[in-house]
């Protein structure tokens, strides 16, 4: 049974790559511009992973991580967050304990389905 | 099993592993161990081959084995001349041990072996080897934070895959609430000490926990007691000296040899000590051979037996589906955690059933290395062979099928692309031609590279004899692409003249339809005079297969995914309207089948999906009702009465316990 993964990410082109990466692995991906949007997608349907930025507009990655922890369904699922280099030990200590890993943009496609895979194992 | 009979299955073992270490040589100057490894060998072929009446093999290794202890002594150096004699004896052994009569060929090679010592080579060498892929042993500590499940970490799959890397034991500590029930409550109270022999090697080890903190773990290599009065230890636990003699005999049950510099002092003064007797000193190595193969612990079982035992997991997969679809509604929190046990057990059951078939690709080297060796020799060429991921793992029966078109493959390397060492040095190459075979696995597939620095493809050559044997129009211009196509097409040989190597008739078309028999393809890439890759797809094994489910009436099938091209869905009035049965897609004609049509169901739906399917370049589109979804499927072969019906290369049983065909797409056109 192929896994479902939601990816919110409001930069178009980083989007598609990620979607068109994982969806050649076979995974099942549902795409999503914003952190609202992504909410949205977390209705009770079986999400496997969530692969998030952190900004975005409307809802950003940190308050999107925080919904989705509080939701019994999803509380344990795995979470990515991808930040760039500059930022990510401020983000860090914001969501510590709730994320399983930082993907620094820009990232290489092997490495990252390397991650997604043993994050879902 | 007669005694006699029994002696000459044991002899070729040894012969097998004499040519292995022989072949190491090659690559490198040989260490006074090994030296002394191929003379055992011999001592041991020489020592029984008297006693069951072969007098020739014992002649001859008895030659052998004296030239053998002169290089281990230093009195002669080890070198090509040697070498080659060796394997050749190798063969002559071999052909002794099947009955046949060599004795000529022995009396010649003794006198070739007599020659040798006459002159009397002298100074030794000695080089110390680097080992690869050797087992190590770790010692890892492990304090996850109490809510990691929070993160969305699953400690209990990072434990799993810790023991997927080799021999392990878990010891749990401060164990207040039972670990079963920490697991249930996704909260982690205890900390954890892991004991582990891999040859992964400390990278691998460390990525396991990659999505832990440094604080968390820490991965210990073991190279002796102080590790466990280390700080790292410190910090968690005070060990007794009983606990840390626990915890040594549990290393060294996984890797006997672990402390042997340390505590086998005995051996070590034996070998050295002259004078010794043989007798003892043979018994010495013989205690070591024994342990060595304790180490691997190897049992051979047929190929049916492994068949058996894969078929009763697969209906378990089956049956574990069949479960999960009846208990589908459940909203009990108990039982679907049972049931998602249940159902990781059985897939890594799958797994290791299934990685029970594979087997190294290595088993080939010897092979290929031979081949190498003779046909370089016999073109007057001079090639280097590297190989690297010789450990990637392939299905028995698979690496049995690749065997002919490596074979060919490289053969076609050294005759066609590596050039002579006088014309490399004219183009400043190195004299020796490099020949390279790397493979790896990716996702469900393995690779297979093989890649030369010859003088690549010549386009111009392809061309020319494309035109002559007229399978190209000599007014059009083709591309590389199609040019390479053509290569591989039915009766095509660019030799300028038929050389006993390659150009024997059979050329690289029955390479490429050998591997598209196991499922695979070929691709060839080249750059003119730089040399050219050719590089394999292959599953990695041929019973697992993904498949598409499609419904056509009542009943469902499957297609291959790997052939799927392309689906989309049509009025059913405007595939019909068409007289000539044929369709377009993205500009290409060809031939339409509806299945509902081909199993004679005459009533239709208004809207079909169609699907494209792609086999080596041959495309078919297919029409049916609907696609159910994709399925990973254990592929059983059809019964003998069935076959006449070759629409269908197989069977599968789906999810539900029902059973469906799988299409032979390209079949249905008759």
């Amino acid at each position: 049974m192929s896994k479902n993964i939601v990816v919110a990410e409001d930069f178009n082109v980083s989007r598609k790559i990620i979607v068109s990466t994982l969806a050649k692995e076979g995974y099942n991906v549902m795409e999503a511009a914003d952190g609202t949007e992504a909410v949205g997608l977390f209705d009770g349907r079986p999400v496997d992973m969530l692969i998030t930025d952190f900004n975005m507009p409307n809802m950003n990655g940190a308050e999107l991580i925080q919904k989705v922890r509080g939701m019994n369904t999803y509380s344990y699922i795995p979470i990515l967050l991808l930040t760039t280099e500059v930022r990510q030990e401020k983000i860090q200590q914001a969501l510590d304990g709730n994320i399983t890993a930082f993907i620094k943009k820009p990232f290489d496609a092997q490495d990252f389905v390397k991650i997604v895979k043993k994050a879902l194992r | 099993m007669d005694f006699t009979q029994e002696y000459i299955e044991e002899a070729k073992l040894v012969l097998k592993s004499l040519e292995e270490s022989l072949l190491q040589f090659e690559q490198r100057t040989a260490d006074p161990e090994e030296i002394n490894t191929v003379y055992r060998y011999l001592h041991t072929l020489k020592g029984s081959a008297g006693m069951f009446g072969f007098q020739d093999v014992e002649r001859l290794s008895h030659e052998l084995e004296s030239v053998y202890s002169d290089i281990r002594d230093g009195l002669r150096q080890q070198d090509d001349f040697i070498l080659d004699l060796t394997l050749h004896a190798v063969d002559v052994l071999r052909d002794l041990l099947d009955g046949k009569d060599a004795s000529k060929e022995v009396n010649k090679m003794i006198a070739d072996i007599g020659g040798l010592k006459e002159e009397g080579a002298s100074t030794s060498t000695s080089q110390s080897k680097g080992s690869k892929g050797q087992q190590e042993a770790f010692a890892i500590i492990l304090t996850p934070e109490k809510q990691i499940y929070k993160r969305g970490i699953n400690f209990q799959a990072m434990l799993e895959e810790v023991q997927e890397l080799g021999s392990s034991e878990i010891i749990i500590h401060n164990e207040t609430v039972p670990y079963e029930k920490q697991l249930a409550n996704k909260e982690i109270d205890s900390w954890f000490e892991i004991l582990l022999a891999s040859s992964a090697g400390l990278e691998a080890v460390r990525d396991v926990f990659m999505f832990m903190k440094p604080t968390e773990y820490t991965v210990l290599p073991i190279h002796d007691t102080s590790v466990f009065t280390g700080d790292a230890y410190a910090k968690q636990v005070q060990l007794s000296e009983d606990d840390i003699q626990k915890r040594l005999d549990i290393v060294c049950g996984y890797i006997p040899t672990l402390f042997e510099c340390n505590t086998d002092d005995e051996t070590t003064v034996d070998d050295r000590t002259e004078g010794t007797s043989e007798a003892e000193a043979t018994e010495d190595q013989e205690a070591r051979i024994i342990r060595k193969s304790k180490k691997t612990g190897n049992v051979s079982v047929s190929t049916h037996k492994l068949d058996q035992l894969i078929n009763v997991v697969s209906e378990l997969v089956i049956f574990r589906s069949e479960i999960h679809h009846l208990m589908g509604g459940t909203k009990n929190r108990e039982v679907s955690e049972a049931l998602e046990k249940l159902e990781r057990l059985t897939l890594r059951l799958r797994d290791s059933a299934f990685h029970i078939r594979l087997v190294p690709l290595n088993i080939l080297q010897v092979k290929l290395q031979r081949l190498i060796r003779s046909v370089s020799k016999e073109l007057g060429k001079e090639v280097e062979f590297i190989t690297e991921g010789l450990d990637t793992e392939l299905d028995r029966s698979m690496i049995n099928a690749l065997e002919a078109p490596l074979m060919h493959i490289i053969r076609n390397a050294i005759d066609h692309g590596i050039e002579k060492p006088e014309e490399r040095e004219r183009r400043n190459k190195p004299r020796k031609g490099l020949l390279k075979f790397y493979s790896y696995n990716s996702g469900d597939h393995v690779f297979i590279q093989l890649q030369d620095d010859g003088n690549g493809i010549d386009f111009d050559k392809i061309r020319a004899k494309g035109i002559e044997k007229g399978l190209l129009n000599k007014h059009q211009s083709y591309t590389e692409k199609e040019l390479l196509n053509v290569m591989m097409a039915p009766g095509f040989s660019t030799a300028d003249k038929v050389t006993t190597v390659s150009g024997r008739g059979v050329g690289m078309d029955v390479v490429k339809k050998d591997i598209a028999a196991i499922r695979g393809d070929i691709e060839v890439s080249t750059e003119k005079g730089l040399g050219s890759i050719f590089t394999l797809r292959l599953p990695l094994t041929l019973t697992i297969l993904d498949t598409l489910v499609v419904k056509v009436s009542d009943n469902k099938y499957l297609l291959p995914i790997s052939e799927v091209q392309f689906c989309y869905e049509e009025e059913h009035d405007n595939l019909l309207g068409k007289k000539s049965r044929t369709i377009k897609y993205e500009g290409q004609l060809m031939p339409y089948v509806s299945l509902r049509e081909y199993f004679g169901i005459e009533e239709h739906t208004d809207k079909q999906t169609v699907i494209v399917v792609n086999k080596n370049d041959t495309k078919i589109a297919v029409g049916v009702d609907a696609i159910l979804g994709k399925l990973q499927t254990v592929y059983k072969p059809l019964n003998e009465l069935l076959h006449p019906a070759a629409c269908f290369s197989g069977a599968s049983i789906l999810g539900d316990g029902t059973m469906a065909l799988i299409l032979n797409a390209l079949k249905l056109k008759s």
